[in-house]
């Protein structure tokens, strides 16, 4: 691997880590006004409010910590599938500078609240609330990337195209045009149309950006980490067909009850449905896969954390297909059951796949193994027990207000003394999470000063932690 | 496979127009859809099936890919996402070109909304539509009514008829009808309370006025910004014509206690829960309320028959737990310690003005 390569996908890395530290911290802190509203109030000495903080977390989220750990595996992967080194590394070095200014940018903007200015106000859509200024550097940025690796591919030594090079290119481009529809085509919609356009976006911000990428990575991680080969090839190609097919039609499942012609939510709601065959395909794929030698699962973390991210992929998505039919649509919407999905997509799995991925790649980038087991485990454990009931409190909430709105027709005010307590639970466990989040930042900084020395051939992570971290910072 | 092409590209094409005609409804069933749904639906059924033979019998290894195969799969991936863009921009179309409703919201940017109730405050609704935006308000608050929510009480104040429709929304730039409520719906906000400075000292201390309400202070907006937002709250519910007409300002009344009574009304935050024009709201209106015979529940659970009257109203006031008139919620709050003798006198002279 050249320096320059390496260099780059050091920066999407590290950075990445940066904000997941930062991301959930904030969304732990904002939970917080719907315990103790007033202890709150001195945000709004600092021209700040719960509601520019959610905008705050999802955006450090899904461009900070996703985006970006995700962009870093894929500079990772794509060389290695092709067998060739990454083309033009300079370029995706300086569009990960470019990317980081643009989330730094977005949030400053944010905070600011310019009102009424065409570059700087923040835009109306969930996720791409990135004024127009940052939106255009990010389609920069992603242009950069998408040149490179596109270039990387096509000068491949190998001819076969893995799976993993079908989802992650296949997901850039998609990612290319999802992004240009939410922040450019949307703004050539007025009134409902403008929604409709935005629907569109909103879901595809995870369904044709977040997924294909998460599911690529997956796909290169777990049959290398349990080195047994894929399952099946069929089943791979038949489920990245389908996600092609069936998701980018899904987002109005959204906005069911609004008022709009049915046929399209209809649509939607058939496409939602459908999702269920490329989602099981990925499944049985990336659990099929590492039977064969399950003993790896509990040996090697980066598959111990993609099959657990896979388990949250299941569960997300069977949940994701019951919660958009009208059945179920009309008594959960507006809930927060619909945010704690949300959570179990991404900060359940596809945390977990990026987390997988950076385990893997540290030692083979940095050059140092990681220095504690033991806390590499706590990690694990967190997002295995702690994690889960942090969603289950925000799903309990979700469902009491659903109860307590739509069965017993209590106001808005007794609603939120209803789930104080469930409110108050999903506030403890994610401040565990963000806890376990924290640790495992540290634990790769730390390792950076500390880790042994690593070989291609040896585990990413050292057997018994603190006594050969102390020697070989002795030594 | 040619032939095919041109069969299902002929059929698109023959079955466009029909497209055109189509008169829109608001919530049309699906056996309402344009031809062009069945052609596309055709069109998905056989994809599939083909795909699933494909899947299963067709020849699948990791194969040579030539530059060629590469960037036509390329293009096939970036065609099945534009195809769903397509159909959602079709609607989309249609929404944005619907005639608007009559109750449709209306406010240019530059125009100027002046408090209803006469006090003299004046805002943009639009730049508040834009202030909205800014500090996402989006969040917490939606800006559309279901059907069910005027069954079940989101709706608060909304009449039966005020379902929304696709052309309430055409006169918006964009539109924020919002994911998730932890706040109230907002569609009539301005109907039930079109008071600026209410709206303005809300924003800026929430929980004086709703112990119970988890909405963060906004006093950190510049006092344009919580006038335009305010104005655009005030907008929401209430006819743009009317508004723009300037209603007149109330005749002071006569009475100092009902004048004092009239501002305490608003200053306590009465005015939140309690209209004056008979609409429904979290509590009772005080149109007509005083004199009225009322069935409340008491703290055991059982009913009784009061009438109301000055000794009522005052319990009511300081205990409100005490009787509660039914159908109503038990979240007022006491004002035992916020209110004098003489302001409670007032409160009440202005609550007899009401009959």
């Amino acid at each position: 691997m050249q320096e320059t390569e390496k260099q780059a996908i050091k920066l999407w890395f590290f950075s990445s880590l940066f904000w997941l530290a930062l991301g959930p911290l904030i969304g732990a802190l904002m939970s917080l006004q719907f315990l103790w509203p007033d202890a709150l109030n001195f945000l709004a000495d600092l021209n700040f409010a719960y509601s520019k903080a959610r905008i705050f977390h999802t955006n450090l989220v899904i461009y900070g910590w996703i985006a970006m750990s995700f962009v870093a595996a894929i500079l990772y992967i794509i060389p290695k599938l092709c067998a060739v080194e990454l083309q033009h590394a300079k370029i995706t070095y300086w569009a990960g500078w470019l990317w980081n200014f643009s989330v730094a940018l977005n949030l400053a903007l944010i905070w600011a609240g310019i009102v009424s200015n065409p570059l700087l106000s923040i835009q109306p859509y969930e996720y791409a609330e990135a004024p127009l200024l940052v939106d255009l550097l990010i389609v920069v940025a992603v242009v950069m990337v998408i040149f490179s690796v596109h270039r990387t591919v096509l000068a491949r030594k190998k001819p076969h195209l893995y799976v993993s090079v079908w989802y992650l290119l296949g997901g850039l481009y998609t990612t290319a045009i999802t992004y240009l529809v939410g922040n450019f085509l949307t703004l050539a919609f007025t009134g409902l149309g403008n929604q409709i356009i935005h629907a569109w976006w909103l879901h595809n911000a995870v369904g044709m950006f977040i997924t294909p990428l998460g599911v690529g990575i997956a796909y290169y991680f777990i049959p290398i980490a349990a080195q047994q080969p894929i399952y099946s090839h069929r089943l791979s190609i038949l489920g990245f067909w389908t996600l092609m097919a069936f998701y980018p039609g899904t987002g109005l499942h959204h906005f069911l009850q609004m008022p709009m012609p049915t046929w399209i939510g209809e649509f939607a709601v058939i496409g939602s449905v459908l999702l269920i065959i490329p989602v099981l395909a990925v499944v049985v794929n990336h659990l099929a896969t590492p039977a064969q030698n399950w003993r790896r699962v509990f040996d090697s973390f980066p598959l111990r954390f993609s099959v657990f991210g896979t388990v949250y992929y299941l569960l997300t998505c069977i949940q994701g297909t019951f919660q958009a039919t009208h059945a179920v649509n009309w008594f959960i919407h507006f809930t927060e059951w619909v945010q704690a999905h949300a959570h179990l997509a991404l900060a359940g799995a596809f945390t977990c796949y990026g987390i997988a991925a950076m385990i893997y790649i540290f030692p083979r980038v940095t050059g140092r193994r990681l220095y504690s087991r033991t806390l590499l485990s706590w990690v694990f454990w967190i997002m295995a027990v702690i994690f889960p009931l942090f969603y289950l409190a925000f799903t309990h909430s979700g469902l009491v207000t659903a109860v307590s709105i739509n069965l017993m027709n209590h106001t808005i005010y007794e609603t939120i003394s209803a789930v104080w307590l469930a409110r108050l639970f999903r506030t403890l466990m994610g401040a565990g999470v963000v806890l376990g989040f924290l640790l495992f930042g540290y634990l790769l900084m730390r390792s950076l000063q500390v880790g042994p020395k690593f070989e291609e051939g040896m585990s990413e992570v050292v057997e018994s932690a603190p006594a050969s971290a102390q020697g070989r910072v002795t030594a | 496979m040619k032939r095919l092409m041109t069969i299902l590209l002929l059929a698109v094409w023959v079955s466009l127009p029909g497209l055109a005609q189509h008169e829109h409804q608001p919530r049309p069933s699906p056996t309402e859809a344009p031809p062009i749904y069945w052609v596309l639906v055709a069109i998905a059924v056989i994809a599939i099936v083909w795909f699933m033979l494909w899947a299963l019998y067709g020849k699948m290894r990791p194969s040579r890919m030539t530059t060629t195969s590469y960037h036509a799969l390329g293009a096939l991936v970036i065609i099945m996402t534009l195809f769903t863009l397509v159909l959602y921009i079709i609607p989309a179309q249609q929404a944005q070109e619907l005639p608007p409703t009559a109750r449709a919201w209306d406010w240019k940017p530059g125009e100027v909304l002046q408090d209803p109730t006469g006090s003299g405050l004046s805002g943009e609704p639009y730049r508040g539509y834009l202030v909205y935006l800014a500090n996402g308000c989006i969040y917490c608050h939606t800006l559309y009514l279901r059907p069910e929510d005027i069954k079940t009480g989101w709706a608060e104040g909304a009449r039966p008829d005020e379902v929304s429709q696709i052309g309430d929304f055409v006169r918006y730039p964009f539109t924020m009808l919002g994911t998730q409520r932890d706040g109230p719906d907002l569609t009539v906000i301005g109907r039930k309370i079109p008071d600026m400075q209410y709206q303005i000292d809300h924003l800026v201390d929430p929980r004086r006025f709703k112990p119970q309400s988890v909405m963060p202070s906004y006093r950190y907006l510049s006092e344009r910004e919580l006038r335009d937002l305010a104005a655009y709250l005030v907008s929401l519910g209430n006819d743009p014509q009317k508004l723009r007409a300037g209603v007149a300002p109330a005749p002071a009344p006569e009475d100092p206690k009902i004048a004092k009574g009239k501002e305490l009304y608003r200053s306590l935050g009465c005015v939140a829960c309690h209209t004056i024009d008979g609409s429904r709201s979290t509590g009772p209106s005080f149109k007509g309320l005083f004199g009225d015979e009322v069935e409340v529940t008491l703290p055991d659970g059982t009913t009784a028959q009061v009438t109301v009257d000055e000794i009522y109203l005052k319990e009511a006031i300081l205990q409100p737990g005490e009787k509660i008139v039914k159908g109503f919620p038990n979240i007022m709050p006491s004002f035992a310690e916020r209110v004098t003798e003489s302001d409670l006198e007032a409160l009440l002279e202005y609550i007899k003005s009401l009959r």
